[in-house]
């Protein structure tokens, strides 16, 4: 077991003290996180991490039990699905580490580390030596399909997976924008807040809106075209000193 | 306009995902087969007066249990769970899903069969 300071100027990385990953969670996933993190250790894999919003103590209704394991698959069919078990080898971590993915750099910033045989420490390690920053373009592409999707699930009439997928695509979006302007997104719930500090007003609102509700086809409608006219313009951060943008 | 069926939603998904399966767009294929067997699973389960959450993982759920009380002869959770964490790889991460062992092409056709039984309705 290898420990973990808290260091990185774009926000805390790991926490390997208290609040320990178990603390984090809420009383009735606990059976589940013993479960996931003992077959984890069996399974011999060489990390652990608790990420999503868990791991930012910003749990919403929506969540769900995020980890990051670094090892071989373990069962979970007869888990909760409410388990959501991202699965990695080192060798493919360190890939995604390179390639600028940012989910991989998000659960090395702020997941929290429940075991780690050396594999966490040297990515932080790389991140921290190598100044690694997660590539804004692959985002940018993954939020125009995403936007592309949520289109038509809008004119489908499927009022449930439309506010998912419009949820979906407006989270991209900012992310997209947040690495451009060197912000590292946080968790989902945290995200209309840094859109609002960069001046990504419209964007701020229909995020917090489908994340805290589930806003009705034409309220989704203007989400989308906003966000469609912000996917054509300027990053915020090739702006000059404008911090307010329409959409 | 009155809502759409579910069973009638769930095959539109499916006549969206069908092309994009053909073409091996793992982003558009995942979403919607995940999207169709959802809308399946929701009409089944309305058939059978079983109350259904938004949440994805509580759908898993009630897919296990419409097959574990014998309303359905197979268990569409493993199959939804799947599609949830593909269409989550290819969507956010932009990677190619890692389907288990199984193919889109199998997992199109369990979808299949599961709104070909939310359209001809539970005995």
């Amino acid at each position: 077991m290898t420990s973990h300071p808290r260091k990185h100027r774009d926000g805390s990385l790991l926490t390997s003290g208290p609040p320990s990953a178990r603390d984090l969670i809420p009383h009735p996933l606990r059976k589940l996180h013993d479960a996931v993190t003992a077959r984890a250790r069996e399974s011999g894999a060489e990390a652990l991490l608790l990420t999503g919003s868990t791991a930012r103590g910003t749990r919403t209704a929506i969540s769900d039990l995020d980890y990051h394991l670094v090892g071989e698959p373990i069962a979970t069919d007869d888990l909760s699905a409410e388990l959501d078990l991202h699965v990695v080898s080192a060798t493919v971590l360190n890939t995604r580490l390179g390639e600028g993915d940012d989910f991989t750099q998000w659960s090395l910033r702020f997941g929290c580390v429940v075991f780690d045989e050396g594999i966490i420490k040297e990515s932080i390690r790389l991140i921290d030596e190598k100044d690694l920053w997660p590539d804004p373009a692959r985002k940018e592409q993954q939020a125009r399909k995403s936007l592309s999707i949520a289109r038509a699930m809008m004119a489908s009439g499927d009022h449930e997976a439309a506010v998912e997928q419009v949820r979906t695509a407006l989270t991209l979006i900012a992310r997209w924008r947040l690495l451009e302007s060197r912000s590292f997104p946080l968790s989902r719930a945290e995200l209309p807040a840094q859109l609002e500090a960069l001046g990504y007003m419209k964007l701020a609102t229909g995020l917090a809106a489908t994340i805290h509700g589930a806003p009705p086809l034409a309220k989704l409608a203007a989400y989308v075209e906003a966000a469609h006219e912000l996917l054509d313009a300027r990053p915020a951060s090739m702006q000059g000193t404008t911090r307010s943008h329409a959409a | 306009m009155s809502p759409k069926a579910k069973s009638q939603l769930a095959r539109e998904h499916l006549e969206r995902a069908l092309p994009a399966e053909v073409a091996d767009d793992y982003t558009e294929a995942a979403t919607w087969l995940f999207a169709s067997l959802e809308a399946a699973i929701s009409a089944l389960a309305e058939q059978r007066g079983v109350s259904i959450e938004p949440k994805h993982w509580q759908k898993a759920d009630v897919a296990k249990q419409l097959h574990a009380q014998g309303d359905v002869p197979t268990d569409f959770a493993p199959a939804l769970r799947m599609l949830n964490d593909a269409r989550k790889e290819a969507v956010y991460e932009g990677v190619e899903p890692d389907f288990g062992g199984e193919s889109l092409r199998d997992l199109a056709a369990q979808v299949q069969s599961g709104v070909d039984l939310a359209e001809a309705g539970l005995p």
